[in-house]
């Protein structure tokens, strides 16, 4: 009896934490569906620059010619590099006229994965990592720093069109947890990063965001100057000598 | 006491089977969960009974309770369930395949053994697993999988278990092996259902007492089959944003649960890739990306295949519940392919049209102007008999007054100059009691619209589907003459599409530009290209002599062309070239466009004179509503009998109302030459009659008196006529003789083939008039 | 029943043949001046018109015409407010009214069996429907 009513009351309590604002977390940068903007619909004409059009044959050249469609996934990176980081409708048509399939089949890829923006975004888009191990090294901190910093909401471009804040899955840093991304979209597909910045802090993502502002290339990598790449802080605590050679067998026991 | 169980288990052993029996597979819909529920009910009982029989100490011999048949006390004791034994001595009564599924062995060599539930299941190779727990008569629960789409395996409601398999099995998509051992009704298989309908529950809405589907959801009905009685989600549901799929199809996107049904449907069966699956994880939903209406002659299937209530029928939104509705199985007279419906009413009223299934013609699908034209059949109707006064205006007058204008004037006229037109929906008794009037007042002037003039009715392979509707799925080439099936008859578009998605069959077009919705060639548009291949200087002629079945098609729109013989010589020409005409395959084809055509040429419905109509004084409409009247004499006297308030009736002077297909019980014969009949879904509006009964009541008054007083005597003079035309649901293929075939001596003009169809949702008096296709044909059709 | 009873009166007997003639009179009168109500009550502007009604009424008490026994008069008359009593009180629907005296006792079928003479039966049933 007590028993039922304590679960009852636990689960009450359950209930009220669970109202947090951020009700549904969402990763992609958009809606499952398309409205029509001033710079983003059907009737803007978008194409391959051309040096991305060689660059797309050469990635089509890589599949089968029946199986163009397979190409799907590297034209529409391709086409976000080069149109600043996201993907308008007309992209998508485009890509999928290259790969002779119908649009909905590219908008299924395209809204599948989160990595696509179909939405605007900022020339350096941020991702924080959320995921587990950066969580708790403090990520829910970087990101509340650097949208204090920038002045903008999750997914929201500033006004310079410089940055923007996103969410994004496990990139498998944990080691170097906390860990942002930054895509750079500033010099078009030639241009084009996509670095790690490591072990970072409050006041080291702000530093890294002014770097970027002024046009400095921070060094991706690690961000804590104790540590060389994933290795323990302050250097190596163990495995100092040189590893022995494998043991062998007791020659003479034989 | 062991009476008593034994008459328990008898009953319920008889009844079972029946239920099972009964329950057809286009209804699957509704009974599945019955089905399902008494096929476990009726093995478990035998078993249960083989068992206590087999074993003299069994407990029924002690005491006098029947073990009550509930399945979780197996649940919590997954030992005890194993523990009984399944006998394999004869006992075991044979099961009937679900809904009798049909079993094809394409290769006798092919057959393998599978066991379902202990009982041996010989099946083809490539079956799945769930095909073959159907052949044993084990219904699987799923959603996603459906026979006549490609198989996705993504609701999991399917699992089942196999021997040796450490997991349960997703049997949708898992090939059937040799010697398998499949068990559905195990407890893993039973958890695995309830844990998968769980899931699927948890973003369900319970708007079921407000959801259209309710009554006929496929997730309802397996939730109280399979589901637990309990969900363990607290959290909130998710909502997805609804859909703007046009004026057909109505969307409550929460209710998706991502089967991909209506996605798999679009693609490959209606060929319009606009459907998509957007969006990952909880936030998956189906779309269409880009704000798009479904532009599908056959969108409104997706309504059919739908599982729950996500994707229901706009015009029929919060209408009826379908447990209200009387179902009616009948027949389509919106084309010449004759698809079969079931119209559900309430009353007097259609409340809206199903497909029925059939293999030979519709498949299970039906287009959108035969689902939704039934809200035709509500306006614009004609209620009483009405004369034209001399103020021009029509007075609603009896019966008795209309026919006795009717019979004065008809009896004043010279025979030659009466005339009588059928219309494109006129059923073959009514067509017979028309020539037979017309006959005994002495003209011969009777045709059915949409025929033409001179056409050569001898022959019955000269305007039928001679390889049938079925047949055109082997087919390996087309040659579309002036043929737009997409319009014309989306049901053989519907199987075309399936050659070309099936056998690469390669499509060649002769006509004006137009849609498809499959890869063609578009040849030309005119019969110069025609003669072409005929003359064997076209690249198409290749791909007709290397064909293996190849099959040309001729519109009935070409019926209308001043050169049409010259035109069929030609095509006869092609056909002797490419030997399309063998022992084994008639590949020469001529598709009609309305459900009266067949018929009306099998009843000899030709007219004697190409002027008929210019001389006529006397002109009695039978439901002719597309005829040309310009040419009509301004002192011509024109009855119009018919349902509608069209084109005609505007030159008519007096009106007699009759009943439209959904209200009386008539004969059609379908561009292939199968013989079906309507029956009276709903009664008759105002003061209307059956067709055949105007024309056997203005012949006695005109003196003439026809000699039948029912369907059964006309039916019988019918015989004398075209016999072919009395058996019912069959096919009577036309013998062919092309040698007998008369030469015609015209030459062919070079004018291009038209469409025969301009708007395909609007083609007879019932879709003229109705609300839905108007809106349809403002948004869908494209321009 | 009472309260149309209770706004009843039962007059004496008519003395004389003149009396009871004059009382038709009235009454005749009375139903003429509530014909206005009952077109309102009952909602029948779409379907008749006052003149119409009023010559039902008259020809209703035409059908009596060769009564002369004054006390056959009174009760024919008693029968006559009560209906019309029970008319000005709604205590009728509308489609008694119409049956009774829009459309008259025969219906709606208005053709006499005079006609059908030698014609076949399936004419005859053709006439009165669809369904035989």
């Amino acid at each position: 009896m007590f028993a039922r009513q304590a679960a009852q009351r636990l689960l009450e309590i359950r209930q009220i934490f669970r109202q947090s604002p951020q009700a549904s977390r969402s990763f992609s940068t958009a809606l499952n569906y398309h409205i029509d903007t001033p710079d983003n619909n059907p009737n803007i004409r978008w194409e391959f620059n051309e040096a991305n059009k060689e660059k797309a044959k050469e990635i089509l050249s890589h599949y089968p010619s029946n199986y163009k469609q397979s190409a799907v996934i590297p034209l529409l990176d391709l086409a976000q590099q080069q149109h600043g980081g996201w993907l308008t409708v007309s992209a998508m048509n485009e890509v999928a006229r290259i790969i002779e399939v119908a649009p909905i089949r590219v908008y299924e890829v395209a809204t599948f994965y989160s990595m696509f923006n179909r939405s605007k975004v900022g020339k350096y888009h941020l991702l924080v990592c959320g995921t587990t191990p950066c969580m708790i090294r403090g990520s829910r901190e970087i990101e509340e720093a650097l949208l204090k910093h920038l002045g903008v909401k999750r997914n929201e471009v500033t006004k310079d069109g410089l940055f923007s804040v996103g969410e994004m899955e496990c990139m498998g840093c944990c080691v170097n947890a906390p860990m942002i991304t930054v895509a750079d979209y500033s010099n078009g597909s030639e241009g084009y990063t996509y670095n790690y910045y490591e072990d970072v802090t409050p006041k080291r993502v702000v530093e890294i965001v002014e770097m970027l502002r002024k046009g400095e290339k921070p060094t991706p990598g690690t961000q804590n100057p104790n540590r060389i790449k994933a290795g323990p802080e302050g250097g190596n605590k163990t495995l100092l000598s040189e590893p022995p050679a494998p043991r062998c067998r007791d020659l003479e026991a034989c | 006491m062991n009476k008593v169980f034994n008459r328990r288990t008898l009953v319920v052993a008889i009844e079972v089977p029946i239920l099972l029996l009964n329950s057809d597979r286009r209804d699957r819909k509704r009974e599945m969960g019955l089905g399902i529920f008494t096929s476990m009910l009726l093995r478990r009982t035998i078993i249960q009974r083989s068992t206590k029989l087999l074993s003299p100490q069994s407990p029924i011999f002690n005491n006098s309770f029947v073990r009550p048949i509930v399945s979780t006390p197996e649940l919590k004791n997954p030992e005890a369930a194993q523990a009984d034994p399944v006998p394999d001595s004869p006992p075991l009564p044979p099961r009937s395949p679900v809904g009798g599924a049909r079993v094809h062995f394409p290769n006798p060599e092919d057959a393998i053994e599978v066991f379902v539930d202990g009982y041996p299941v010989k099946i083809p190779k490539g079956f799945t697993v769930l095909q073959a727990c159907e052949v044993a008569g084990v219904d699987i629960p799923r959603f996603c999988y459906h026979s006549r789409l490609s198989i996705a395996g993504n609701c999991r409601m399917c699992l089942v278990e196999v021997e040796k398999s450490p997991k349960p099995v997703a049997s949708c998509a898992m090939p059937a092996l040799p010697g398998m051992k499949i068990k559905t009704d195990t407890p893993m298989a039973k958890k695995a259902r309830e844990g998968v309908m769980e899931f699927l529950l948890m973003n369900h809405p319970l708007d079921c007492p407000i959801c259209d589907q309710g009554g006929e959801c496929d997730l309802q009905d397996q939730s109280m089959a399979f589901g637990s009685d309990r969900g363990r989600f607290t959290e909130m549901k998710r909502s997805v944003v609804d859909k703007n799929l046009g004026p057909l199809v109505k969307t409550v996107m929460t209710r998706c649960i991502q089967c991909t049904r209506c996605v798999r449907f679009a693609t490959e069966v209606a060929g319009v890739q606009d459907l998509g699956m957007l969006g990952r994880g909880s936030g998956e939903e189906i779309g269409t990306y880009v704000e798009k209406l479904m532009t599908s002659e056959l969108s409104g299937n997706v309504i059919d295949i739908c599982p729950v209530g996500a994707l229901t029928s706009k015009p029929f939104a919060f209408k009826a519940r379908n447990w209200e509705l009387k179902g009616t199985e009948s027949i389509d007279v919106m084309d010449a392919v004759g698809s079969n419906i079931r119209i559900d009413s309430r009353g007097p009223e259609v409340m809206r049209i199903l497909p029925r299934l059939n293999e030979d013609i519709n498949e299970e699908w039906i287009s959108d102007k035969t689902r939704f034209c039934y809200d035709g059949l509500k306006r614009q109707r004609l209620n009483d008999p009405m004369i034209r006064g001399n103020d021009g205006r029509f007075k609603a007058v009896s019966w008795r007054d209309a026919l006795a204008v009717v019979a004065e004037v008809m009896n004043q006229i010279n025979p030659e100059e009466i005339v009588g037109i059928a219309g494109q929906l006129s059923d073959a008794e009514s067509m017979m009691a028309l020539k037979d009037l017309l006959n005994r007042m002495g003209s011969n002037n009777v045709w059915c619209e949409g025929n033409g003039m001179q056409t050569q009715a001898d022959l019955r392979s000269g305007y039928l589907m001679n390889s049938s509707i079925s047949g055109l799925e082997k087919a390996d080439v087309f040659l579309l003459v002036g043929c737009q099936p997409r319009v014309e008859a989306a049901m053989v578009n519907a199987r075309i599409r399936k050659a070309v998605r099936s056998n690469l069959a390669k499509v060649g077009y002769i006509g004006p530009p137009t849609d498809f919705n499959y890869e063609h060639q578009h040849l030309g548009t005119g019969p110069q290209t025609l003669l072409q291949i005929a003359e064997g200087r076209h690249p198409f002629c290749s791909a007709i002599t290397n064909a293996k079945k190849p099959a040309i098609i001729v519109s009935a729109g070409l019926f209308e062309r001043e050169d049409k013989d010259a035109i069929f010589s030609t095509v006869e020409a092609i056909a002797k070239n490419g030997n399309v005409i063998r022992p084994d395959w008639n590949g020469l084809n001529v598709l009609l466009l309305n459900a009266a055509q067949a018929a009306a040429l099998d009843l000899g419905l030709i007219p004697e004179s190409n002027k008929a109509i210019e001389s006529a004084k006397f002109l009695y409409l039978m439901g002719a509503d597309d005829v040309n009247l310009d040419k009509l004499q301004g002192d011509a006297f024109v009855v119009y009998q018919g349902h509608h308030g069209d084109n005609s009736v505007y030159r008519a002077n007096v009106i007699l109302p009759a009943a439209a297909f959904s209200e009386k019980e008539g004969t059609y014969e379908n561009t292939e030459g199968f013989t079906q009949q309507t029956l009276p879904a709903v009664p008759t509006v105002g003061d209307a009659r059956d067709d055949w009964k105007i024309l056997r009541a203005l012949s006695e008054v005109a003196g003439v008196k026809l000699p039948y007083d029912s369907l059964m005597d006309i039916r019988s003079r019918i015989r004398i006529v075209a016999p072919n035309l009395l058996s019912i649901d069959e096919r009577e293929p036309a013998t062919f003789s092309a040698l007998i075939k008369p030469e015609f001596p015209h030459s062919m003009s070079s004018t291009p083939f038209k469409a025969a169809i301009e708007n395909f949702y609007m083609t007879n008096s019932i879709t003229r008039a109705s609300k839905i296709m108007a809106q349809c044909s403002a948004q869908l059709a494209k321009k | 029943m009472a309260f149309t009873l209770r706004g009843l009166k039962v007059s004496p007997n008519s003395a004389s043949l003149e009396e009871a003639r004059s009382r038709v009179f009235d009454f005749f009168k009375t139903a003429c001046r509530s014909i206005p109500s009952i077109m309102e009550i009952y909602n029948l502007h779409d379907v008749v018109t006052v003149s119409q009604l009023r010559s039902t009424i008259a020809s209703e008490i035409r059908k009596n015409a060769h009564i002369d026994n004054p006390k056959v008069i009174d009760l024919l008359l008693f029968k006559g407010m009560e209906e019309l009593g029970n008319i000005t009180e709604h205590a009728k629907q509308r489609h008694h009214i119409l049956g009774q005296y829009v459309l008259g006792k025969q219906g709606l079928v208005q053709d006499s069996s005079t006609k059908d003479e030698g014609i076949s039966p399936f004419l005859k049933s053709f006439y009165e429907t669809n369904y035989f």
